[in-house]
């Protein structure tokens, strides 16, 4: 055993820089794989103590306001979960002209806060802030934060720093990819002083406002109620007494016709009465006369008849007279009746004509009276339907008085309700954090009364997701990267063993011969590998473990903001390196072994048989294969002779190009997702002003400016997923944010124009055309797509102020986008913008890129890890090839020296082969590189971060061009071997 | 004084803290168009004569001149310069680059130099025309050395060096090839310097010089030259 390890301790003195250059893929691979796979578990380890220590909230439930009954109650009903009610409050405060968001929150069991310095608060003015925003805004213990509210002034005072493990990534948002230590800052109060706060709150004065406004609008509408029926009343009642007197005058003309009547009745009667007392007279003197002349006749007739009985009896004379005295008196009694008759006749005409003189006045007076009594009738009849009429509309008016009273006294009682209830909102509770996980039935029971807002559960949250996106790279490349290494170091220990093998083939037969079993030869050549194994896995691995978590903690902790990381070593991550090493080192040795252990000592010893040259498939064409020169010929047979290593290098090499492309891809996506979203932007300030502004004409600022636009987003939810979308409202034809589309293209906003980003094509499979379903204050709105902004950072949908006042959603803000005419920021100006009495704070495009661009820092060291692995894998693995190749071709490059050739000829050879490996390797790792970015952006992608997947041509030009100056870089260092080639030597001995 | 003079020749090789004087004052002239074998024993020094002549190593001190010039102060590029133009070199062990045909190989060593012969022609006169398109591995000993030959000669050499050409051959291919190299000199007039320590060989050379220990043993000129077919070993 001990000649074993001297004869492999030889070996590796003979080919110190080929066993170097295994030790150190091996010692890269086992670092990459100790230092990620510890740095991912000493983050995870930590951040899951942390957050159990300090009872991180499993679920955060956002509610319509829940009274602390109503939180106990639903406590009550819950057993192995814990709910617990927080109240909160943000403001914004311009700290050192900086706008900044303060988020105010109590001190509760569930997500408890580590006291980093100073003491915990004993008074409500006494405040607890995070030590990020402390640091980033030299906020002190013994500082006090001034805050003014409603010209309420509040002054705190700092008493210590806490972390939380709740803002281990400080978002303000859940949604908010990028985390804000300087801009945001969490404080913890005493409730007491919550409450108060939360009378300044958004909610409450939103709340109030809003029911003041209905208030007051349904106040006046009673007012207008009351007035209207006061004026019906009026009208009633004029109405009324218009229609009495009316009533009252048609009466009267009636009576005065009715008496006018009666007066023609009256003489119409004494008339009658006259006439028939002067008709009766005359039927008296008729009837006189008749008697008179009956009388008359009957004595005549008596005297006559007594007469003719004595006439007889008279003489004629006396007959004579006596006859004519008879004649006398009858001519008289004739006479008298005939007076009688036309005395009677004169009555019968007179009453004729009298009567009938009376008959038609009569009919006229009857006529007259049946008018009167008809007119007296209807005008009965029309009273009678008047008073109902007026009547009715009394009781309608006086009914609709008692409705209005009724509802006057409801709305004066539900006033006084809601405003007791929004006087209590400051006390309820909007944000209820639940320990355990058996919430669900509760919150089945919000949404039943309609109280649930949203819900985000331990693992949606952004301390955990954000932890899991930058760790998903981590564990990707530790999974891939150490693999990789040590599949190409034991390929270039299968390449160096072979060669070895192949020079020592005598020195085995002649062991095999002398009796030394195969096991033993075998353990000669093992132990070079596990020597290369033991001093790259063993030692560098701890290297690794040491360097590496040291370095992405330190990356890590800059984006979060946690307590002190402790490090780690995990000795078994050196193990299990070692075994992998060794693992691979050994079945490359025993691969390289497994021809010439296989023969009898006597064929051992024996030289090889060379290998047959061969013609290439290019020969076949025979106009392209002439115009080769020899060398290019003779590069092109060496390649294809050697095909197993062609492979075996190419394996590096597409590795390499592999790492380069998916690196530079990672880092250009992460590029573009910043320039788009902010780079890109025209303006120079953002800026928040005290009050808002509905048009940006009436701002003026004491700085020269070329454009000022007005800004403002709202937040929404997508209707189908419930997702956090902003919607912001810019100004038509906007030209400060510059949108533009995926080829560069500048989107111009009109009225109705709905611009959503790259990434919700992605996520929700959105297109132009689409209608994007929004909800904003329970209310839905529909928006139809008709951009696609080439943005990856957030869910940001733009529309214009019109659209939005069309849809009827608040359009009013505080903020603008300024672009000044110089198109730089400088401190003067900020200085003016500061000192000008409408804004309250300023923020530079500047600042905004820069704090960007921290996203960029942890990446941006994990890309410069894979530049170099990809340089000492690529350069590695062609130099070791390279150096395999100059030493087993050595006889050749000899005879060309000897033949004539310069040794820049010769260098020529190999590095054209050298090249051509390259672009063979170029030609797969291309496509390899491409999958395995997409593949890893897929990973690291989230909703609000996510990695185009497009591939920029230039990203490719640059890896390979990389990979080219690897390739020239391993020429230089080729050199020196080309230049040691004793062609003396090297043409001696047996080919 | 003669197309090749080595004047006072020392070679020092170190091996570790070994110094091996390989060579030890050496002086011999050699002519145009002459056929000489240097004959020694192994280690006796004649491939340092050979590799210094053929530019393939630097002296330690002392001089040779090719034609007047004295090589042994030249430069790498002059060396190569030397080497491409004025030399052609037979190995023992062929050392035919493996990946080009017979034809190539020709053609590929006479592509450097001013004064190419034609590689067909040369391969034809070695008798190889049928086997141009064949590779290395798929041609006999004998055959590998004449494409060796063919190669040296193709360059139009000022001097043909040739180490042990049939060292590694049987009798009769042996003799082959060293017909082919009596050809060459005697009907082209090519300088041929052959070492060997096949003491049969140096019957068919001009002038023998022995070597012995690093120096020169004896120089003696051979009246009447032998054919190859009246030598044997």
């Amino acid at each position: 055993m001990k000649y074993l390890l001297k004869r492999s301790l030889r070996d590796i003195k003979i080919n110190l820089s080929q066993f170097i250059s295994i030790v150190l893929i091996i010692a890269i691979g086992s670092m990459i794989f100790a230092g990620l796979f510890a740095t991912t578990r000493i983050i995870r380890t930590s951040l899951d103590t942390y957050y159990t220590d300090y009872n991180l909230a499993d679920r955060w439930v956002y509610a319509e306001g829940l009274s602390a009954d109503e939180i106990s109650s639903a406590q009550a009903t819950l057993t192995s979960t814990q709910l617990v009610g927080r109240y909160r409050f943000q403001t914004e405060l311009a700290i050192g002209g900086k706008n900044t968001t303060l988020r105010f929150l109590e001190e509760t069991s569930i997500n408890k806060t580590k006291l980093m310095s100073g003491t915990r608060p004993v008074n409500d003015d006494e405040i607890l802030i995070d030590r990020s925003f402390a640091t980033a805004n030299k906020l002190l213990p013994g500082s006090t934060i001034a805050l003014e509210l409603d010209q309420t002034k509040f002054v705190f005072k700092i008493t210590g720093t806490i972390e939380s493990p709740e803002f281990a990534y400080k978002s303000k948002d859940f949604t908010d990819a990028a985390s804000d230590k300087s801009g945001f800052g969490v404080i913890f109060a005493s409730q007491n002083m919550l409450i108060e706060l939360n009378k300044h709150s958004f909610i409450y004065r939103d709340a109030k406002a809003s029911a003041m406004t209905k208030f007051n609008d349904a106040q006046i509408k009673l007012d207008d109620a009351q007035k209207t029926l006061d004026e019906h009343q009026a009208t009633l009642t004029s109405n009324r007494n218009s229609a009495v007197a009316e009533l009252a005058r048609q009466q009267n003309l009636l009576n005065t016709k009715k008496s006018d009547y009666n007066v023609g009745l009256t003489q119409f009667n004494t008339t009658k009465t006259t006439v028939g007392v002067q008709l009766a007279q005359l039927a008296a003197q008729a009837s006189t006369l008749a008697q008179n002349a009956a009388l008359l006749k009957t004595n005549y007739d008596s005297q006559y008849a007594a007469y003719l009985l004595l006439r007889p009896d008279l003489t004629p004379s006396e007959q004579a007279l006596k006859d004519a005295s008879f004649a006398s008196m009858n001519t008289q009694v004739i006479t008298l009746q005939t007076q009688s008759v036309q005395l009677n006749g004169q009555y019968t005409i007179q009453k004729a004509s009298v009567d009938q003189q009376f008959a038609a006045q009569k009919a006229q007076l009857d006529a007259a009276s049946i008018q009167l009594a008809d007119g007296q009738l209807k005008l009965n009849v029309a009273k009678i339907s008047a008073l109902t009429k007026l009547d009715d509309a009394q009781r309608l008016l006086n009914e609709g008085l008692i409705t209005y009273n009724e509802n006057l006294a409801r709305f004066t009682q539900e006033k006084s309700d809601a405003l007791s209830i929004i006087e209590s909102i400051p006390l309820r509770y909007f944000e209820i954090l639940v320990s355990g996980k058996g919430s669900d039935p509760w919150i089945s029971k919000l949404e039943a009364d309609d109280k649930f807002i949203q819900k985000l559960d331990q693992k949606e949250f952004p301390g955990v997701t954000m932890v899991s996106n930058v760790l998903a790279p981590i564990g990707v490349m530790s999974d891939i990267f150490p693999m990789l290494f040590f599949v190409v170091a034991a390929v270039i220990i299968l390449i160096s063993m072979s060669k070895n093998v192949a020079n020592d083939r005598t020195q085995i037969a002649v062991m095999m011969a002398l009796g030394y079993p195969r096991y033993r030869i075998m353990f000669v050549y093992l132990f070079y590998g596990w020597w290369a194994a033991i001093i790259g896995a063993l030692g560098f691995s701890l290297i690794g473990n040491y360097v590496i978590p040291n370095t992405l903690i330190s990356i890590f902790t800059t984006r979060f903001s946690l307590p002190p990381i402790k490090l780690v070593i995990f000795p078994e991550y050196a193990l299990i390196a070692l075994l992998l090493a060794v693992f691979f080192a050994s079945a490359a040795i025993l691969i390289a072994l497994r021809h010439v252990l296989r023969e009898i000592p006597a064929a051992a010893m024996r030289p090889k048989v060379p290998q047959n040259a061969r013609n290439s498939f290019l020969e076949r064409f025979p106009k392209l294969w002439n115009r080769f020169t020899y060398a290019t010929k003779l590069i092109i047979r060496n390649l294809l002779m050697g095909r197993t290593k062609l492979l075996l290098s190419s394996i590096g090499v597409v590795g390499a190009l592999t790492l380069l492309i998916m690196g530079l891809s990672l880092r250009n996506s992460a590029t573009l997702m910043i320039n788009n979203s902010i780079s890109s932007y025209n303006f120079q300030y953002s800026i928040h002003l005290k009050s808002e502004v509905t048009s940006s004409d009436t701002i003026t600022l004491g700085i020269p400016t070329s454009a000022i636009e007005l800004s403002k987003t709202l937040g929404t939810k997508l209707l189908h997923t419930q997702d956090t979308i902003a919607l912001n409202l810019v100004n038509t034809n906007e030209r400060l944010l510059a949108l533009k589309t995926g080829s560069g293209k500048a989107i111009p906003i009109l009225e109705d124009t709905v611009v959503i980003p790259k990434s919700m094509t992605l996520i929700y499979g959105l297109k132009v055309g689409d209608v994007l379903s929004l909800v904003i204050d329970k209310q839905q709105i529909d928006l139809t797509i008709t951009d696609v902004n080439n943005q990856y950072l957030g869910k940001n949908v733009y529309i214009s102020f019109q659209k939005a006042k069309k849809l009827r959603l608040a359009s009013a803000t505080d903020k603008i986008y300024v672009a000044n005419t110089s198109g730089k920021t400088s401190t003067q100006e900020i200085t003016t913008l500061l000192a000008d009495t409408n804004v309250r704070a300023v923020d530079t495009k500047e600042n905004m890129v820069n704090r960007s661009k921290e996203i960029m820092s942890m990446l941006n060291r994990i890309i410069a890890i894979i530049v170099l692995s990809a340089a000492i894998l690529a350069m590695t693995v062609l130099y070791n090839l390279a150096s395999i190749n100059i030493f087993e071709r050595q006889r050749e490059l000899a005879t060309l020296r000897v033949l004539g050739y310069t040794r820049s000829e010769v260098q020529r050879l190999i590095n054209v082969e050298n090249r051509v490996l390259s672009m063979l390797g170029i030609i797969g790792g291309i496509p390899l590189g491409i999958l395995l970015f997409g593949w890893i952006a897929d990973m690291v992608s989230t909703p609000d971060f996510m990695m185009s997947k497009e591939i920029d041509i230039k990203i490719i030009l640059i890896a390979v061009g990389m990979l080219l100056v690897f390739t020239e870089l391993t020429n230089l260092l080729l050199r020196r071997k080309i230049r040691g080639i004793k062609f003396v030597e090297s043409l001696k001995g047996v080919e | 004084m003669g197309m090749i003079e080595f004047q006072k020749v020392i070679k020092t090789y170190h091996v570790g803290e070994v110094e091996i004087q390989a060579l030890r004052g050496v002086d011999f002239t050699i002519e145009r168009g002459e056929f000489v074998v240097i004959l020694g024993a192994s280690g006796a020094g004649k491939s340092t004569i050979l590799n210094l002549l053929g530019g393939m190593d630097n002296v330690t001190s002392g001089a040779i001149l090719v034609e007047g010039d004295n090589i042994a102060g030249y430069n790498d590029r002059k060396m190569t310069q030397f080497r491409r133009e004025k030399v052609g070199f037979v190995f023992q062990f062929y050392n035919l680059i493996s990946n080009l045909t017979a034809l190539e190989n020709v053609e590929f060593a006479s592509a450097v130099c001013k004064h190419p012969m034609d590689a067909k022609e040369v391969l034809k006169r070695v008798g190889l025309d049928n086997r141009a398109s064949n590779f290395p591995t798929q041609l006999s000993g004998g055959e590998q050395q004449r494409v060796a030959i063919a190669r040296a000669v193709a360059k139009n050499p000022l001097l043909l060096l040739c180490d042990e050409p049939t060292g590694a051959l049987d009798d009769v291919t042996g003799k082959t090839i060293l017909n082919l190299l009596d050809d060459l000199n005697r009907e082209l007039g090519k300088t041929i310097v052959l070492i060997t320590h096949n003491v049969q060989i140096a019957e068919l050379a001009n002038k023998v010089i022995h070597v012995r220990n690093g120096e020169i043993d004896r120089v003696y000129l051979n009246q009447m030259r032998k054919l190859v077919s009246e030598i044997d070993w």
